[in-house]
């Protein structure tokens, strides 16, 4: 007697979500976290950094403000490529390795299925982790943010200012400290991870070494940053044929990643309107599925 | 295995397909956020050189704030060992990381035009005179272009602009004051400007030969505003009605925009001393002529009167402070007010001499004013004072021979 | 009634990827298994065994012919459903603990809730690890680890149970145990398809028997028919007398065209004696 059937059509929710669950418990028990630690450490030490003077005591303090984002997103970014790129490298290889891929395909789990799991899975771990790190950031930001504050409100009462001018000076400080926007920027550095998680996905399905798949994973990475500026400098005008397919083929099935560049400007005080979220989780969105699609092509009939 | 590369291939093309797809769309996101300044140009190749490798590849991660950030702390490094040349450097690279941020651009500023030219100017690297002039004259130059620039990519930033200002008006450096004025009113007019900025402008364009008969109507309106009180500006306020209407009395101008005779003495010559400001002091000097003879008299009357002397020591010390008061007898009036007031005071002698530029004139000045037993002045400690400065000076203590013929007998010393 | 498992002409060629010459793997094989039947397939290392395994399990795709559990075919996921699968040397998830991962595949089979934990408990005593289910299997050994996923492979009460090797590696207590699973097994009404090289172990369990070599199935059938060597008999007495074994000796003799070739005392086999010595004793 079968037990309670549910449907064998890919995509059953419940079916992806026990495989997330477990890919994030596995990836977990790897000590991933251990990792937060030395970002605390980091960010924590900022507080500490001498940093020199500043010109202006109006500007007094603001530097920490950038410092401390600053070292955030760039840890948050590190630490999210990477474990993007390596944990989902790991994941496949380590199953076929162990056999209990085997088990896992023995049982009425759609090979579908059984990639997304994965990625999810990881992609928890990472919005995880980021969530923590975030947490922290602005645990940080908070009192320096206030400091700041109080010195340049009393700078500019000493200096006769209006009530519009110290509330614009107000905005311009609170727009230095935890925003939504700050926020919004580790919403896009998290999206990025998605993506490259995808790919390393998709690369794992035909390479059965991690450390090929790691490799390459980082080389479309960069590739990634600065597509945009490469196809200028090293497949320009001046190279041949061979030279233009390879950089189109390349420019066309790799992601362009530098759309999430904005994490930069955010951090210099520009603003990203709502709209403009959205059209990045839109690219983002249709990344993942793209990258997603072709590892299942590729894996749906890869014989074990 | 054949099936496989089969669908291996049909994964490729199904990336092309959507590479194809998505690659017009993502172009017009690309290019709205790049308009947006949410995305930058590439870096240009020399930063990229100057940069290393590494930190292109962070900087190109969309990082480039982090790697200013870092730099911005090597250029603290170079500051302490006044590697001026690294410092400038480093500060090129940092604003081409990260242009939008104010602050790089005051500081660098401030290493270059400030820090590296007041190095020079104390010639703290022993160069020869006309080369540590040269040198000093070139960082000031070079800072100035560096803010330029600065205001040229950020121009709502109102402090970079009133920093410009300021550079312009720095007597110490390249002065342009038609420059100063315009820099200041661009700051004003922007949101975040403080009210100095308003006032730096009215004093830029009254240096300004150029722009200062359209100085007075800003003057007047910043004069309802908060901030309008200031002292400088009130000066200048006088002195431009004084310009603009030569006819007016300016004794009673002075006296009606200050209050009282005291205040706007005071106050006046402040200004005028301040030889080198450069703002205008149309009346100023007339005023102040005509101020000082009732001041002078009410001191003098109410220094006569013993029970006055804590009340009469305000007005002495302005007038002494003031426009024409080192004429005899208010420094001797004073330090006797003051010892007066304050019998303990210490080393009074110390602060007599400090008044002078040379011990004879402050010896001569006490004489003097011994000697006028007329005055009916208070004499509080001018005897003990007279004779330190007499011992320290080793001058040779007067015979009574030499004493002027008062018939008064020599008294005892 | 359809059968449980039905391989008709499967061949598996298999292209090496850096070029070389094609290998045929599994040669027309054919394998049909009806319901209840314990099956075995046995054959030297390298002989297709796995291959034919996987290709009922929809690892690997056949180059031609078919292969079918009660009746879907075994590409499909639905076939999945009928089936438990034991890997050869399976690790399984080190940091899960037993009743955890009892639970993971029961998930994924689609059970859930109260009938899982029932289910979970239910197959940890028939593989007697009730008292290690709270523990790692990283501190399982080959024994319980190879128990563990026979629990696994049954966890949503499959028809067909295949066994890769279920016994390769495991000590003496745990294969007998293994073994005495595969019979209750049996007794339940589960097909069991498994393969070993381990001969004597095939030659206790399964009713049916096929000979694998080179990728080629070279003789099947009954373990009795196969084994029987036709023209022996084999009586076992308890306490016979000699002068009884002397009258028998004599019977046969007299009779025309049979032979008494043998009479002593059987041999047991080592295993029966370690385990009577070892287990047993300590459960008498």
């Amino acid at each position: 007697m079968s037990a309670a059937p549910t449907a064998y059509r890919p995509l059953n929710p419940r079916r992806i979500l026990v495989l997330a669950r477990h890919t994030f418990t596995q990836l977990v028990r790897m000590k991933v976290f251990y990792f937060l630690a030395v970002f605390a450490v980091v960010v924590i030490g900022a507080n500490f950094l001498e940093l020199p003077t500043d010109h202006l005591p109006e500007n007094a303090g603001t530097e920490i403000l950038y410092t401390v984002k600053n070292t955030s997103l760039g840890c948050m970014s590190i630490f999210s490529l990477v474990l993007a790129i390596v944990a989902t490298g790991l994941l496949l290889p380590k199953d076929v390795e162990d056999r209990t891929l085997y088990t896992i395909l023995a049982k009425p789990v759609p090979r579908l299925d059984y990639l997304i799991g994965k990625w999810l899975g990881v992609v928890a771990l990472i919005f995880v982790s980021l969530m923590a790190m975030t947490l922290l950031m602005n645990l940080v930001l908070i009192p320096h943010t206030s400091k700041v504050m109080q010195l340049q409100i009393s700078a500019a009462e000493f200096a006769g200012a209006s009530a519009e001018t110290k509330a614009k000076i107000a905005e311009d400080v609170r727009a230095l400290g935890p925003t939504w926007n700050l926020q919004a920027a580790v919403l896009v550095t998290f999206m990025r991870a998605m993506v490259l998680a995808a790919v390393a996905l998709l690369l794992s399905t035909f390479s059965t070494s991690t450390l090929f798949t790691a490799i390459v994973g980082f080389l479309i990475l960069f590739i990634g940053f600065f597509q945009a500026d490469a196809r200028e400098i090293y497949f320009g005008k001046d190279s041949g044929l061979a030279g233009k397919a390879a950089s189109g083929i390349m420019t066309v099935i790799l992601p362009d990643l530098q759309v999430y560049n904005l994490i930069d400007a955010i951090v210099e005080g520009k603003f990203l309107k709502a709209f403009d979220l959205l059209k990045v989780i839109g690219i983002t969105a249709f990344y993942c599925v793209t990258y997603l699609f072709a590892s299942w092509l590729v894996f749906a009939r890869k014989e074990f | 295995m054949k099936s496989q590369s089969r669908r291996i291939l049909l994964a490729c093309l199904v990336l092309i397909v959507a590479g194809i797809v998505r690659m017009p769309v993502e172009h017009a996101i690309t290019r709205d956020f790049r308009e947006q300044g949410l995305l930058k140009e590439a870096l240009p190749l020399d930063t990229r050189r100057k940069l290393g490798q590494g930190l292109v590849a962070v900087s190109l991660g969309g990082l480039r704030s982090l790697v200013a950030s870092m730099l911005h702390l090597r250029a603290y490094g170079f500051f302490e060992n006044r590697r001026w040349d690294g410092v400038a450097e480093t500060y090129d690279t940092i604003v081409q990381l990260a242009p939008n941020t104010g602050f790089y651009w005051d500081n660098g500023h401030w290493m270059m035009a400030y820090n590296a030219a007041a190095h020079h100017d104390n010639n703290y690297d022993n160069f020869a005179p006309a080369r540590a002039a040269a040198e000093k004259r070139r960082w000031i130059l070079k800072g100035t272009r560096f803010l330029e620039e600065g205001v040229r990519l950020n121009p709502d930033n109102a402090r970079l602009w009133a920093e410009l200002g300021s550079l312009y008006s720095n007597r110490f450096k390249i002065v342009d004051y038609d420059k100063s004025a315009a820099a200041f009113a661009r700051a004003s007019a922007l949101p975040g400007a403080m009210p100095y900025m308003a006032r730096f402008q009215a004093y830029a364009m009254a240096r300004s030969p150029r722009l200062i008969d359209q100085a007075l109507p800003l003057v007047r309106e910043l004069r309802q505003r908060t901030g309008g009180s200031v002292p400088t500006l009130i000066c200048l306020h006088f002195a431009l009605e004084v310009r603009a209407n030569p006819a007016i009395d300016p004794v009673r101008t002075a006296v009606a925009i200050f209050g009282d005779e005291a205040k706007a003495f005071r106050i006046l010559s402040d200004y005028y001393l301040d030889a080198e400001s450069g703002l205008p002091v149309d009346g100023v000097e007339t005023a102040l002529e005509a101020l000082i003879v009732p001041l002078r008299d009410r001191a003098f009357q109410l220094a006569r009167d013993p029970s006055k002397t804590t009340e009469v020591l305000d007005l002495v010390r302005d007038l002494h402070q003031g426009f024409g008061g080192s004429s005899a007898p208010l420094p001797a009036l004073r330090l006797a007010l003051e010892i007066a007031a304050d019998p303990t005071m210490a080393a009074p002698d110390e602060m007599f001499l400090s008044w002078f530029d040379r011990p004879e004139q402050a010896i001569e000045a006490l004489r003097l004013y011994q000697d006028d037993k007329t005055s009916g002045f208070p004499m509080n400690g001018i005897d003990e004072v007279l004779r330190k400065l007499e011992q320290s000076s080793s001058l040779p203590q007067e015979s009574p021979a030499a004493a002027p013929d008062t018939g008064e007998p020599p008294s005892d010393r | 009634m359809e059968p449980a498992v039905e391989i008709q002409n499967l061949t598996k060629v298999f292209r090496p990827q850096m070029g070389g010459r094609p290998v045929k793997a599994v040669d027309q094989v054919s394998i049909t298994i009806a319901p209840g039947e314990v099956y075995g397939l046995i054959g030297p290392n390298g002989s297709g065994k796995s291959t034919t395994m996987k290709a009922l399990l929809g690892l690997v795709a056949p180059s031609s012919g078919t292969c079918r559990i009660f009746g879907a075919d075994s590409l499909a996921v639905d076939s999945r459903q009928d089936v438990g699968f034991l890997p050869e040397n399976p690790y399984f998830y080190k940091h899960l603990t037993g009743a955890e991962t009892l639970a993971f595949y029961g998930k994924l089979c689609g059970l859930r809730g109260q009938s899982l934990k029932d289910r979970t408990t239910e197959l940890l005593e028939l593989v007697g690890l009730t008292e290690a289910r709270d523990r790692h299997l990283g501190g399982y050994s080959k024994g319980m680890l190879q128990r563990i996923g026979l629990a696994q492979a049954l966890i949503q009460e499959p028809r067909l149970a295949i066994l890769d090797e279920p016994t390769a590696g495991v000590d003496p207590i745990g294969s007998r145990q293994i073994r005495d699973l595969i019979l209750s097994l049996k007794e339940r009404g589960i097909t069991v398809f498994l393969c070993s090289h381990l001969l004597e172990q095939v030659q206790e369990v399964c009713d049916r028997v096929g000979i694998i070599f080179r990728g080629r199935m070279i003789r099947e059938g009954r373990l009795d028919d196969l084994l029987a060597i036709e023209d022996q008999t084999e009586i076992i007495l308890r306490d016979a007398p000699p002068d009884l074994l002397e009258e028998i000796a004599a019977l046969v003799a007299a009779r025309q065209g049979a032979e008494l070739i043998r009479s002593g005392r059987p041999r047991t086999t080592l295993e029966r004696l370690f385990l009577r010595e070892t287990v047993e004793r300590e459960n008498p």
